[in-house]
């Protein structure tokens, strides 16, 4: 398990206001929360260097240790939500979940694609309609991501959660029966399909 | 066109258009998209002739999503109308779009033909567009 560094300050000022100052300063607000944490804990984080954090762990589930000033001890952390401004694509706000030694957690990891499916080479699309998973783990275990290979998939295949196999000590949260990954055919090839099949059954009328 | 089934009431107010998109900011089916740039109204006609347009480019593969619905109508008074005896006709029906929102969305298809059918869709629009993609994980 890869584990990164982040720095943060406390802050006591709250609100639209404050939060606009600090972001014009060069600084994201954040939150701090987990189940040791009572209420949350207000923090500021450097932009410039959030964004660093954020681009080397890429999207994917890292521990963080965070450090904040005024206290000895660091924090053991996960990036829970990354909220960023539609048009700038800046970080506007960060929230943090304090994870706790032996304590289960739920989190959503991401899912890779991998290998390119046969359906595809056939000439169909390959539909992502899940690309992220709840799964309940303990800290250690926390998935960076969780890979699925597509490549036997056939045209009109689907593959659901249950043929997904959990990494040790992983659990999948939700329906197993959920769809992750289907190989489509194209809107063109159906319609010819439809056609094809309606030629024949009217030549077998006839 | 894209037009509401039913609705309780055939005429709107304007309204008004100020801020950013909250909601529909993000992909969320496909792998690329087209995001307004600026606030306004996109009618039923330009968002069809701009799903026409990625359709035509895109041939048979990939897929595509709207992400917008024209469903506030848009009344007009006939030419050559004295002004007053109450408000125009229902004319149109358009969806409000603010900075940030996601239009149109694609998938199944190489980048290069994703982008080219987003630059032919975003000319059939009213309003300054930019190409998106996934953030690569």
């Amino acid at each position: 398990m890869q584990e990164t560094l982040l720095d943060a300050k406390k802050r006591e000022e709250r609100g639209k206001g404050p939060a606009g100052r600090l972001r014009r300063d060069g600084l994201v607000p954040a939150v701090l929360y987990g189940p040791d944490i009572e209420g949350g804990i207000s923090l500021t984080v450097d932009a410039m260097k959030l964004e660093k954090t954020l681009h080397a762990i890429g999207g994917s589930k890292v521990l963080v240790n965070l450090s904040v000033e005024g206290e000895a001890d660091k924090r053991t952390v996960i990036f829970k939500m990354v909220r960023r401004d539609p048009l700038k694509g800046s970080v506007t706000h960060v929230d943090l979940y304090q994870v706790k030694t032996g304590h289960e957690m739920i989190l959503k990891v991401p899912l890779h694609i991998v290998g390119k499916a046969q359906g595809v080479s056939q000439g169909g699309i390959l539909d992502v309609e899940l690309r992220e998973l709840k799964v309940a783990c303990l800290p250690r275990h926390i998935p960076q991501y969780l890979e699925v290979d597509v490549t036997p998939l056939a045209l009109g295949e689907s593959l659901h959660v249950k043929d997904i196999t959990p990494p040790e000590g992983v659990r999948f949260i939700g329906d197993p029966n959920q769809t992750v990954v289907s190989i489509v055919a194209p809107a063109g090839l159906a319609a010819e399909k439809t056609e094809a099949e309606e030629t024949e059954s009217a030549g077998v009328e006839g | 066109m894209l037009m509401p089934k039913k609705i309780k009431f055939r005429k709107q107010h304007r309204g008004k258009r100020r801020g950013v998109a909250k909601r529909g900011v993000e992909l969320s089916f496909g792998d690329y998209g087209l995001q307004a740039m600026e606030c306004g109204w996109l009618t039923a006609r330009e968002i069809e002739a701009g799903r026409i347009a990625m359709t035509r480019h895109i041939k048979r593969g990939g897929k595509i999503w709207i992400r917008v619905f024209p469903d506030k109508p848009v009344t007009k008074k006939p030419a050559e109308t004295r002004m007053g005896s109450g408000k125009g006709a229902p004319e149109e029906w358009v969806a409000v779009v603010k900075p940030g929102r996601v239009l149109f969305e694609m998938e199944g298809v190489e980048p290069d033909v994703a982008k080219e059918a987003f630059r032919l869709a975003s000319h059939k629009l009213s309003i300054p567009t930019r190409f998106i993609g996934r953030e690569e994980t």
